[in-house]
């Protein structure tokens, strides 16, 4: 019992300093690539199983859409862009009085680091999620219905 | 005779309940996970003859095909589809037994624990016996075959599933499907046919 | 015939097939009548016919009552990002950790520090080579899924999309 407090005494300055150093270099490594953007293009898409076939905006993206999903009809809505700062959050509407925010977090040799938000009317997050995308890669979040169907955002950073 | 609330109702096909799954109806998924957990436990069971681990490996296979349902295609039956996702945990969980070394369970040395529970005891008493020390013999056999080969033996002789339906749950052709039935079966049969003598 | 050369033949997978009743009626007939010359071959499609009977009958291994009644609370568990799963053990708690490996939580803190200073100041270079995971170039670091929303993610076979899934509950 001695033995176990005198450890857990020990280990409060150890983690008190971790906890220090971190806290005084954080600022300083996001500090260092603060001016930079990131080009973010985005496109929603209403994917449903009735008559309307594939949208032939969405491009060599269909195809993809296609091999992943069994929809009959997928609809392009809306393709917003922007070019926040790194940590910057940029926001885009969503159907149903949804939002959708992107913040990115680092960038380093064409690879990027997103924080991706849905959120509800409510202001309340239907999904949070990190991603690490290499330039002109492509990730989905999909699931929040709409109409018959549900929508499918099509996240990419272009080259 | 329908009562006041109408004709007694069907229960509601795989294909219906799995439909509504897929848009977020929960109640409908807890429906097909009661309606086949047994024989998903079965599987598995048969599969890695350790009762912990069979379920866990049915209810990570329920869980698996519950955040699967937007990729499930339909062509084939639910239940196919399931086992394929138990007998591919079951697989896992044979080789990383196999890389470990120190198996917590020992498929040879065990007591089969399926004999435990015995069907219907037959008159004859010799016959019973001689019916347990065939599944005894059979349940050691199964443990010592490779986990390919106890798949397709298990999903045919215990799940009754047709060579197609074997072939679409693990993923090969029919022709893989029928000589790793055949080595199995002959594997079995060895094992049987040096022991018929001394129970006849 | 003599056993060896029905074996040598390929008739031991049409025996193994004739006592699992799997073959067509005319197969099944030719292997009768190789039956009736061949003492050997008749022992082994006893034990062939032993071997899937047996397994045929016997009954399902079933869980115990209390297990089958939770089942799908299990099931519910596992999918619900925020909860341990029934059959993994529980992680101890952090303070448990340091207080039984002092050692070992001095030596992690030390490589934190190292850490924390080398990715600031010295840039290291963590992200290269690309996780042989993401070969489509994404990679899904961390999700979470809203109050009954869970979260799933997925790469559907022959697509090279990575794909985040919410299931948000119906609106009634």
């Amino acid at each position: 019992m001695r033995h176990r407090r005198r450890s857990g005494h020990r280990m409060v300055p150890c983690v008190t300093l971790v906890c220090s150093l971190v806290a005084l270099l954080g600022p300083l490594h996001s500090t260092l690539d603060a001016q930079a953007t990131v080009t973010l293009r985005v496109q929603v898409i209403y994917a449903a199983n009735e008559p309307g076939g594939v949208d032939t905006r969405l491009g060599g993206l269909a195809a993809e859409l296609q091999r992943t999903f069994r929809y009959s009809k997928y609809e392009l809505l809306d393709s917003p862009q922007g070019s926040p700062a790194l940590n910057q959050s940029w926001q885009a509407g969503l159907p149903g009085d949804r939002r959708l925010e992107i913040t990115p977090t680092a960038m380093q040799g064409g690879q990027y680091s997103l924080t991706v938000r849905v959120l509800s009317s409510g202001g309340q997050a239907v999904v949070n999620t990190r991603v690490r995308l290499r330039s002109g890669a492509t990730v989905l979040v999909g699931g929040p219905s709409h109409r018959k169907g549900v929508l499918i955002i099509a996240i990419t950073v272009p080259q | 005779m329908a009562g006041p609330e109408g004709p007694p109702r069907e229960p509601e096909d795989d294909r219906n309940l799995v439909e509504r799954a897929r848009r977020g109806d929960r109640e409908a998924f807890a429906t097909l996970v009661r309606r086949h957990q047994d024989r998903a436990f079965n599987l598995a069971y048969q599969m890695v003859r350790n009762r912990e681990e069979a379920l866990d490996i049915s209810q990570e296979a329920f869980a698996r095909a519950y955040t699967s349902l937007p990729t499930f295609k339909g062509e084939a039956s639910f239940t196919t589809w399931l086992h394929r996702i138990v007998v591919n945990l079951a697989i896992d969980s044979l080789r990383r037994r196999r890389v470990s070394g120190t198996a917590a369970y020992d498929d040879t040395r065990a007591v089969p624990e399926d004999l435990e529970a015995e069907p219907v005891t037959p008159d004859d008493p010799a016959t019973a016996l001689e019916s347990k020390q065939v599944r005894a013999l059979l349940a050691r056999g199964i443990a010592q075959l490779p986990p390919a080969q106890r798949a397709v033996l298990v999903l045919r002789e215990i799940e009754g599933m047709t060579y197609e339906e074997i072939s679409r749950a693990i993923g090969c052709t029919l022709g893989t499907v029928m000589s790793r039935l055949f080595y199995a079966r002959r594997r079995l049969q060895q094992v049987l046919k040096n022991h018929l003598v001394d129970l006849r | 015939m003599p056993h060896w050369v029905h074996m040598a033949t390929g008739r031991g997978r049409r025996l193994a097939a004739y006592a699992a009743e799997e073959l067509a009626p005319a197969e099944r007939a030719r292997v009768e009548a190789d039956l009736r010359a061949c003492p050997a071959c008749r022992r082994e499609a006893e034990a062939y016919r032993l071997v899937s009977g047996t397994l045929r009958t016997q009954p399902l291994v079933r869980m115990a009552p209390e297990q089958a009644a939770t089942f799908w609370a299990g099931v519910e568990r596992r999918v619900r990002p925020d909860t341990t799963a029934l059959a993994r053990p529980a992680r101890p708690a952090l303070r448990e950790l340091f207080w039984d490996y002092p050692r070992l939580s001095l030596a992690s803190a030390v490589a934190a520090v190292i850490l924390v200073v080398g990715l600031t100041l010295g840039r290291m270079e963590v992200w290269s080579p690309w996780s042989p995971t993401a070969p489509n170039g994404v990679e899904v670091v961390s999700i979470e899924g809203g109050e009954d929303a869970p979260v799933m993610v997925f790469q559907a076979p022959g697509s090279s999309l990575k794909v985040i899934w919410v299931f948000e509950k119906p609106t009634s």
